[in-house]
């Protein structure tokens, strides 16, 4: 790209071609306010905060500085007086339209307008304060979020980020001047809109129009802590960062900086754990007794653990692993495991299919003209952010989705076609035509995919969603295996946070004479454990996992655990110390 | 319906101007129920919240069921000078109906509009396709009736 130099506040810069003003200001550590301005979505120039002087042959043009290409040679000024005064004029139109009293709101403290206010020393309003009559409305029929339109400035971020970034496209604008106000699809209430609840919304909104309403008022942004982590609820291994105080956790955020998720984050990763999670924590070892599990000691809980591995003949022992846990303690348990020469290990989401791509990269699917989907529901369940990184590209006009399903998909009203499984040829013609495929597939697909595979060689690109968390991490541990119930009398299970198990493994897990679990939460455990070893839950964990990608991402603990709530691996350990 | 909005898209082949497309929908329809806004974002390939933008921006599209007159006041700055406020308000008491609103036989229709290009002789208003000007009182009764 070319250089090109511009003299901004009287001094040389350089920038690229290519950049807008703001661009170049912000690559020469030059302050120019912003409010509408968002890294990583189009710039739209709503919000006229960062207008700028350019000097020309006449009176000089004032211009936002996000939206005008810079060009070689350009006399720019951003901090004039006159530059001070519209700027404070148009804060102060931004407030006094809407409901801006700062002392009832809880994004105060976190709040771009209020920052800018008390920046340009805005202390009281010429106008008389007019909220919009119209707009009254708070809309808080969603479950996780409360958009009130009165504190909205109309800065268009959600939108931007609902359709441009999670390709979601159910934000929008109806209406014009003082009647405009954000909509979800075309006008409905947004607990009965499309909304996905991926909460990028909420992440985005400057003021506090879109809050989350758990955190609301639990503190602001200088009084939490916030901890870089990966999200621990599917194989996409999104970078998240955990917001606590106290110990005590808050909210869950998307990383802007991680990939590759890039700040996005889906309703399990972000929702879910903190409002969906109801089950009882597990926070004390226990012993079956009398057919009642009764509170015991770490002591006797492992005594007795230990004692039924040690005499139970090898082939009679079984494992069963979640893969909630990490590379590290998954690599630990196949250690011991085969220490004691167990052989009866698996994990909870069943075998898992070793595909020959050892990895690929996500960001591929910005380049690629077509992808199919093969056998998975992107729009619900997990890897819902492969989904959204495939809506966003369909923007784009030549890009095209062809889902193969016998069932109804969510992605189908993205789609260009959606064929049967029987109609496989159809995807693979449609494959040869494409510059370049992405196949998306899971395990259930996984002969249809092998035959794709064969025919299409290396003419497309083929993206694993794994059946579990951390399944390459399992892999890499060598647990891939089957778990069979029915050969095994004493079981020992690293549950983690898994409670998604089938009726059926339930019942024959009830059938064997011991079994030991591993968990954070009693459900659905406390039917079939005779013993329960308390153990930590997703933010409380610290190790790596290995995402869908083959990537090794860092997952970080956020708060301690409960005082007698032990780590995985320090179970593990203490458990192969009593069994010598 | 479905049929009507597959005309207009076929008739605009490829041409993705939403505007165009809206506009000869609501000539045909008279207004642009939800279902022929869905029916439009899909042909033209853009999101369903694209094409509601755009029939909620402009004062001429409209989203909701229109009487058959449909009489479009203008409150752009000329006519706000010259007194639209009371052109408003004859209208109003002489339909029985308020801004925004259709009168019970469906007959007529009250909206605002921006310009409507008529500024020199403002205060003016629209009646379908017909503008009339220099308003007063007594004039738009006269004009009212010819419609009632």
């Amino acid at each position: 790209m070319a250089e090109i130099t511009l003299t901004i506040n009287d001094k040389e810069v350089k920038g690229e071609d290519g950049d807008t003003i703001l661009n170049v200001c912000q690559k020469n550590d030059i302050d120019v306010p912003t409010l509408c301005h968002f890294d990583g979505i189009p710039d739209m120039g709503s919000c006229r905060i960062c207008i700028v002087e350019i000097e020309g042959s006449g009176r000089p043009r004032i211009s936002t500085s996000c939206t005008t290409p810079a060009t070689d040679g350009m006399i720019i000024q951003t901090d004039t007086e006159k530059l001070r005064g519209m700027r404070r004029n148009v804060l102060e139109f931004l407030l006094s339209e809407g409901n801006h009293h700062c002392m009832y709101c809880a994004a105060s403290g976190d709040c771009e307008l209020q920052d800018l206010a008390y920046r340009f020393g805005i202390d009281y309003i010429k106008m008389p304060v007019t909220p919009s009559e119209e707009s009254t409305h708070v809309d808080s029929s969603q479950r996780y979020l409360v958009a009130d339109p009165n504190r909205c400035i109309l800065c268009y971020r959600c939108v931007r980020v609902c359709n441009d970034m999670a390709g979601n496209q159910v934000l929008g604008i109806s209406n014009r001047g003082s009647k405009a106000q954000i909509i979800s699809d075309m006008g409905e209430n947004r607990g009965e809109s499309g909304c996905v609840s991926c909460g990028t919304c909420v992440q985005v909104c400057p003021t506090g129009a879109i809050l989350d309403r758990r955190s609301a008022y639990m503190g602001r942004k200088t009084e939490v802590d916030t901890t870089k982590s990966t999200c621990l609820f599917c194989s996409v291994g999104c970078g998240n960062e955990i917001i606590s105080r106290d110990n005590y956790l808050i909210r869950i955020e998307g990383d802007w900086d991680a990939e590759p998720n890039k700040g996005l984050l889906c309703v399990l990763g972000r929702f879910s754990p903190l409002y969906d999670e109801c089950r009882a924590r597990a926070n004390k070892p226990m012993i079956r007794k009398d057919d009642q599990l009764q509170k015991a000691t770490w002591n006797e809980a492992l005594n007795a653990v230990a004692e039924k591995l040690k005499f139970t003949d090898k082939d009679k022992i079984g494992g069963l692993v979640s893969t909630h846990a990490t590379t590290e303690t998954l690599k630990l348990f196949a250690k011991y495991s085969d220490d004691m020469g167990a052989k009866n290990v698996g994990c909870i989401e069943g075998p898992i299919s070793d595909p020959p791509e050892k990895g690929f990269d996500l960001s591929d699917l910005n380049d690629a003209d077509l992808y199919v989907v093969v056998g998975e529901d992107l729009s619900e369940g997990l890897h819902q952010v492969v989904g959204f990184l495939i809506k966003r590209n369909l923007i784009e006009r030549d890009k095209r989705l062809v889902i193969v399903n016998d069932e109804e998909t969510g992605l189908i009203e993205f789609a260009d076609k959606h064929l049967k499984i029987s109609e496989l040829d159809k995807a693979i013609e449609l494959c040869k035509d494409a510059e370049n495929p992405i196949v998306v597939y899971n395990d259930e697909a996984i002969n249809q995919v092998d035959k794709m595979r064969e025919e299409l060689a290396d003419n497309a690109k083929f993206f694993w969603m794994p059946p579990g968390i951390n399944s390459r991490g399992a892999l890499a541990a060598g647990l891939d295996g089957e778990f069979d119930p029915d050969k095994a009398s004493c079981v020992y299970v690293m549950a983690c946070e898994a409670g998604d198990i089938s009726e059926e493994l339930l019942s024959k897990l009830k059938k064997a004479d011991f079994v030991a679990v591993q968990t954070s939460y009693m459900e659905p455990w406390d039917e079939v454990a005779d013993v329960i070893l308390p153990t930590t839950i997703w933010a409380e964990r610290e190790g790596t996992v290995i995402n869908m990608e083959g990537q090794e991402l860092k997952v970080n603990k956020a708060v301690d655990p409960p005082k007698e709530v032990k780590a995985e691996a320090d179970i593990l350990n203490a458990l192969a110390e009593k069994i010598g | 319906m479905e049929k009507v909005v597959e005309e207009v898209l076929n008739r605009h082949n490829n041409n993705t101007s939403i505007l165009s497309v809206l506009k000869d929908v609501q000539e045909k329809c008279r207004y642009l129920p939800e279902e022929a806004i869905s029916q439009v974002a899909e042909g033209l390939g853009v999101s369903i919240n694209e094409v509601y933008e755009v029939a909620t921006f402009y004062s001429f599209l409209s989203t909701g069921l229109l009487g058959e007159n449909v009489i479009r006041i203008c409150k752009s700055t000329p006519c706000f000078l010259k007194s639209c406020d009371v052109i408003v308000e004859t209208v109003e008491k002489e339909l029985g109906i308020g801004i925004g609103q259709t009168t019970e036989d469906n007959k007529f229709s009250l909206q605002l509009t921006n310009c409507i290009g008529a500024c020199d002789k403002a205060p003016a208003m629209m009646i379908n396709d017909k503008i009339y000007g220099n308003l007063t009182s007594e004039k738009v009764i006269e004009i009212l009736k010819e419609y009632k």
